[in-house]
Order: structure tokens, then C-alpha cells, then sequence
């Protein structure tokens, strides 16, 4: 619900396709994180952090519909597109993991 | 009003994921596999509606937007490539891209 409403909040304030990068890329991070920041927490905090909030912030379907969209428009860029969102969003979400590694060794 | 719509699909959405998660942790141990599987069921349906023109913010950023997800599934590849399962991980991936794209076109295309 509030993921939801997060991300409508970026579709608002980001203009066009921009804003499911920013999406994509801000949710895994902050997954990747939230995991390791909140290992040793209650399940139910870890469940409503990254099931619930950061697994609704994020998405797949607006993902699909525009690959579709980059694809119609030309092969090259749908290939680029797909490729690129999908790499950003790992990367994204190792990122997250290893910051939040760092943190918890401490 | 939107507002409303967008918040009571997006619980909705995520209720209905989370259950496909209890589903695949009870009977395969793997909570991945609930991962590909909304995302791939998430894009067909996404594909439905904007192949038949409705744009319904409750279905389509509401529910939709948050029953599907990016953040788990990258998260998961990761975690595949950390433990080196380099296959495990691309695969994973690659089901969902080519599942999730493949059921938008044949969507978008029938309705």
C-alpha cells in the first residue's frame, strides 16, 4: 500500500519512462540493505519491509510494458533497454547488500 | 480518489504475491519460484489491459504495480551469484525477462 503509493508519487514527480529506472533501481538497493541491515529483526519487520514495502514499490508489469514499447520502437533499443534495466537492478541490489554488510560487521 | 485506488490495489497486489510466496515456501521451499510466477501471471494481465485500451490506475498501478516486483527478483539473482551460481542466477533472470515480455506480447496481442 505505501509502496504503491511511493511509486505513484515518483510517476508524478519523475517525468516519463525515467521514472521506473529511478523505481527499479532505488527499490533494490534499499532491499539489498533493509536484508542485511535487518537480519536478527522480528520476521514480521522484515516481511512488511521487503515483501511488502519495497516489494510493491518496485515492478515488473510497468517493466514489461515498456520493453515492449522500446522494443516496438526499434530491436536495438529493447535489447539495451531490457538488458540495461535488469544489470542496473542486480547491481543495484549487490550494492545494497555489501553497504549494508559493511554496516552490520561493525 | 486516485489515491485510494492506487493504495487499496497496491495492498490487494501485495496480499495476493505474498500468498503465492506461502504457497511456494510450503511446498517447494523456494520463494523464487512465487517471484517468476507473478511476475510472468502480472505481465500478462498488464498486458491484457493495455492491449484493450483500460488504463484503470487501481488494476494497473495499484494492484499490478505492486503484485508483480524488480527488487526481489534482483535480489535473488544476487544471491544466486554470491553462493556462484553463476547459471542458477542468469537463468533465474532470464525466465523471468523472456516469460514476463513474452506473455505481455500474446496479452497485448489478444485483447
Amino acid at each position: 500500500m505505501a509502496g504503491s503509493l511511493l511509486r505513484a508519487w515518483i510517476y508524478a514527480a519523475v517525468p516519463g519512462t525515467v521514472s521506473l529506472w529511478v523505481i527499479n533501481i532505488i527499490g533494490s538497493f534499499l532491499i539489498g540493505f533493509a536484508v542485511m541491515k535487518l537480519s536478527g529483526k522480528s520476521a514480521e519487520l522484515r516481511l512488511f519491509i521487503s515483501t511488502g514495502l519495497l516489494g510493491s514499490f518496485t515492478t515488473f508489469s510497468a517493466f514489461s510494458n515498456d520493453w515492449f514499447r522500446a522494443l516496438e520502437s526499434s530491436a536495438a533499443a529493447g535489447i539495451v533497454y531490457g538488458f540495461a534495466m535488469t544489470a542496473a537492478a542486480v547491481a543495484a541490489a549487490a550494492a545494497g547488500l555489501w553497504l549494508g554488510r559493511k554496516g552490520v560487521k561493525e | 480518489m486516485s489515491l485510494i485506488e492506487i493504495a487499496l490495489g497496491g495492498f490487494l497486489g501485495a496480499m495476493a504475491r505474498y500468498l503465492f510466496y506461502l504457497v511456494a515456501e510450503s511446498r517447494w521451499r523456494q520463494p523464487k519460484i512465487a517471484t517468476l510466477f507473478v511476475n510472468i501471471l502480472g505481465s500478462f494481465v498488464i498486458g491484457a489491459f493495455v492491449g484493450s485500451g483500460n488504463l484503470s490506475v487501481f488494476w494497473l498501478t495499484g494492484f499490478l504495480g505492486a503484485f508483480t516486483t524488480f527488487s526481489t527478483m534482483s535480489l535473488d539473482a544476487v544471491k544466486d551469484f554470491e553462493d556462484g551460481k553463476w547459471l542458477a542466477g542468469i537463468s533465474y533472470l532470464a525466465a523471468n525477462l523472456v516469460g514476463g515480455l513474452g506473455l505481455f506480447a500474446v496479452a497485448y496481442m489478444i485483447f
